[in-house]
């Protein structure tokens, strides 16, 4: 029997590799897997492979070789401490990672509960032996036999730590099943013995925590090196972390033969464990149908919507008129996909946050760097949130496609329902920038106030605080500054969520959200390919725009204008034309797409 | 009011519909039945604009679907198989959305009556996800009739909904249709066809084989007795074709 789940097990995992491999053979697939193999290839792989700091090369240091037996001491001693922790708590969910697909199968198949036991444990074995052996593998230990020794080691460890894990969840169930007296005594029994363990823990420790102070006041690193390994371990503490050491022994192997003797021990305790976990009494099935219910609700999209108070779903961002423009119902419709908050109430709430960033530090007399850190987040915020308009919100084209046998049946022209759908994310973004923008002129006016409260000098200063800077003072001419960085920033989050908008509908399948795990990889290189695709666009979008400014300079250099600050805005909104100008361009493509659009079943099928 | 003239839709070397042509009247309901993967679906995905065909057109009242499709999708409903809400509006915005994106006079009037006949009155700020099946396919028949629609288009209507509830849209979808409203359905429940179309359009592999009432169609088919019911007639249409 136990083969026909490992069978099943088996069948799953090849299910989903077959299907990615076969996902490859599409052109679409097959780029993005190369794009995302290579990406990873080059910067994660290859820089991992190439660490070579092994054990041996530890070991062969003078210095390594002094520190890492207090190394191992040390690992011993973390896992002690970790591993039974999680025993004191009365509480904890059932472990089992089932799906509710799953255990309706198995609950009802001719299984005994060992089974159905032994098929979760061998669930999760996938995630046990990947986390052990990626670590070992990709962060220099040395040559491949090494670093395959000490995963191997690893494996042995989380796999006894994964296992003693599913023991206290069966206990925790098991203690509800139990007769009051009793549960009452189990816990009792395991309290006092945990908190005996940990005091003799902690008692040992006291004595070390004071011969690794003193060490640490050697002169260099190697006398604090030597102090550290001349330490004595106090006994009491050695032999309460004695089995965490047995168990941490197999990862610090040097060769074969080490290797072999280190981990029989440990093998016997993992077996013994998981026959513990095997033989359980405790009435699992129900937890566990509970656990996977909420486990696929919570990856549902439509979890956090339930949420909502139900005085909280009569709010609408604004009052949706009777007629209009489709494209403000559309925009009604999606903003709401964020927040159902009313847009005033947000407006008056970021005001009121602008006053008290502006006052209540000064008024506190806080330190100086209070107003320099809010000015960095307002200032990153006025500059990065138009450049993330489409990636921020998920609030257009993409997130529609899931819709699209309701929102093709529409009666609204398509040039105006990508407008809309582009609008509905840049409009945010601009109202974040625009709430940056508040946060950095706020910060600057607190900064001064303090100044002046405090007699403290400030250094938050963009432009010298006495005489005149281009025909005027430094406030106006950091409010005139900011204000011609908002027209850049609302055609910038035009521009790109119009440029995401366009990707959508020329790549739908590469830029939909899908919960088809069998793409992930080659999802991975599609949106990178996309993500540099768009980053590039804005890029040469932004040239026009500042030609433009250049050009307006250079006149105005040659006619012999006087350069003042009031032409800042001015020169915010030529450089903004441009790029609303090719935003709009994009979004004339796109209608032109979306009216063309011949929509795959895979698509077809998105959110089924 | 629903013109269908060589329809097909190709997949590649896949033709999920062939040269298909079918007519509903103001007033009749049409019956599209066919075995799994015969291509109602598809069809009516074109019919609705949702797919754009790859040859033939599709003309609701009067007007062309390709040519004209905001006229068109102006008097088109369209109730798809699984009903599929936004996630994140209530039962009371989607019909609001969709009185205001057809312009709907009296929308919220309107909007109001449509729940209370379809017993969603009290699960107005109710999310998609807190509705049964059967409610999100009744609040899909309320978003559908709401802007008075000329030509309707119904994919497996009564799936999820209880006796009382399947009672109750047959009837609205009869009342609908003697409103002098054009309506295709399509389903697997033969009985339900046979109860409320006047005539049927049997489909496979995505080629029309059957158009006509049931006495027409059983006269049309040799070997079939004079009294044989629709299931039986499928099951003549489809011989042969393993599905």
């Amino acid at each position: 029997m136990i083969g026909v789940l490992f069978r099943l097990q088996w069948m799953q995992l090849k299910g989903r590799v077959v299907r990615s491999i076969r996902l490859l053979r599409q052109p679409k697939y097959l780029v993005g897997f190369l794009v995302g193999a290579m990406w990873m290839g080059l910067w994660v792989v290859r820089p991992m492979l190439k660490s070579r700091i092994g054990i041996g090369s530890v070991a062969g240091n003078p210095l390594g070789a002094e520190l890492l037996p207090v190394f191992r001491q040390l690992v011993a001693l973390v896992v002690a401490f970790a591993l039974p922790l999680p025993w004191l708590l009365p509480w904890g969910r059932l472990g089992l990672p089932f799906r509710e697909s799953e255990l309706t199968m198995l609950l009802q198949a001719p299984l005994t509960r060992r089974q159905v036991i032994q098929y979760g444990l061998l669930k999760s074995e996938i995630g046990v032996l990947i986390s052990a052996l990626i670590l070992p593998l990709f962060v220099g230990l040395g040559g491949l036999r090494t670093r395959l020794l000490m995963g191997c080691g690893t494996w042995l460890l989380f796999e006894f730590w994964h296992l003693n894990g599913k023991w206290r969840a069966l206990f925790i169930r098991r203690q509800a099943e139990l007769p009051a007296g009793l549960a009452r005594a189990r816990r009792l029994a395991v309290t006092i013995g945990l908190v005996g363990f940990y005091a003799a823990l902690a008692w040992g420790l006291r004595s070390l925590s004071t011969q690794i102070l003193a060490a640490s006041r050697g002169a260099d690193v190697r006398q604090v090196a030597q102090a550290l390994s001349t330490m004595t371990w106090p006994p009491l503490l050695r032999a309460v972390s004695t089995p965490a050491w047995w168990l941490t022994a197999p990862m610090f192997a040097g060769g074969a033969a080490a290797f072999v003797l280190a981990a029989a021990p440990v093998l016997l305790a993992v077996v013994a464990q998981r026959e513990i976990v095997l033989r359980s009494k405790a009435r699992f099935e129900e937890s566990a149908l509970e656990r996977a219910a909420k486990e696929e609700g919570r990856k549902s999209p439509a979890r956090r919507f339930a949420a909502i108070s139900s005085r909280a779903r009569t709010s609408h961002p604004f009052a949706l008129d009777r007629n209009g423009p489709p494209e403000i119902a559309l925009v009604w419709k999606n903003a709401m996909r964020v927040s159902r908050t009313r847009w005033l109430s947000i407006g008056y709430f970021g005001a009121a946050v602008l006053v008290v960033i502006a006052v209540l530090p000064a008024a506190l007399r806080l330190h100086e760097v209070v107003y320099s850190v809010l000015a960095v987040i307002g200032a990153a915020s006025l500059v990065v949130q138009p450049l993330l308009a489409g990636m921020t919100w998920n609030n257009d084209l993409r997130s529609e496609l899931a819709y699209l046998e309701m929102v093709r049946t529409w009666p609204v022209p398509a040039r105006r329902f990508v407008l809309a759908e582009v609008i509905s994310p840049a409009l945010l973004s601009f109202a974040t920038a625009v709430l940056g923008a508040g946060i950095f002129l706020a910060s600057q006016f607190g900064s001064h106030m303090r100044e002046t409260l405090t007699g403290h000098r400030s250094y938050l200063v963009l432009f010298p605080r006495t005489g005149v800077v281009w025909g005027l003072g430094a406030g106006p001419v950091t409010v005139l500054l900011v204000a011609s960085v908002l027209p850049m920033a609302a055609a910038l989050a035009f521009f790109s969520s119009a440029a995401q908008n366009l990707a959508t509908l020329f790549v739908p399948a590469w830029m939909a959200h899908s919960a088809d795990r069998s793409r992930g990889f080659a999802v991975f290189g599609q949106r990178l390919l996309v993500s540099a695709a768009l980053g590039l666009a804005v890029l040469l979008a932004l040239i026009p725009g500042a030609l433009l400014v250049g050009a307006a300079a250079a006149l105005q250099w040659w006619l012999r204008v006087p350069w003042s600050a009031w032409a800042f805005p001015f020169w915010g909104v030529l450089a903004a034309a441009p790029l609303f100008a090719l935003g709009w361009l994009l979004v004339q493509v796109a209608g032109r797409l979306w009216e063309r659009l011949d929509p795959s079943q895979e698509i077809l099928e998105m959110g089924r | 009011m629903i013109e269908v003239d060589g329809l097909s839709k190709s997949y590649g070397a896949v033709h999920a519909v062939e040269g298909l042509s079918l007519t509903v009247a103001k007033g009749e309901i049409l019956g599209l039945v066919g075995p799994n993967g015969a291509g109602k679906t598809t069809t009516l995905r074109c019919m609705t604009g949702i797919i754009p065909p790859s040859a033939g057109y599709v003309r609701i009242a009067g007007f062309d679907l390709a040519a004209k499709p905001l006229d068109a999708k102006r008097r088109l409903a369209f109730v798809p198989d699984e009903p599929r809400l936004f996630d994140y509006l209530t039962s009371w915005d989607h019909m609001l959305i969709t009185s205001r994106l057809y312009g709907v006079k009296d929308g919220s009037a309107r909007a109001k009556l449509l729940l209370d006949e379809f017993e969603l009155g009290d699960r107005r700020d109710a999310y998609p996800s807190e509705l049964s099946r059967g409610m999100k396919q009744k609040l899909m028949v309320a978003m559908a009739l709401l802007h008075q629609p000329e030509a309707l288009l119904l994919d497996e209507p009564l799936t999820g909904l209880d006796p009382t509830a399947m009672r109750r849209m047959k009837t609205r979808i009869q009342t609908t249709a003697a409103s002098g409203v054009a309506v295709v359905l399509s389903s697997h429940m033969l009985h339900l066809v046979e109860e409320l179309c006047a005539r049927v359009v049997v489909v496979v592999r995505g080629k029309k084989v059957l158009d006509g009432t049931l006495e027409e169609i059983r006269q049309a088919l040799p070997g079939l007795s004079r009294d044989a019911d629709l299931e039986a007639i499928f099951m003549k249409a489809v011989e042969g074709d393993a599905g």
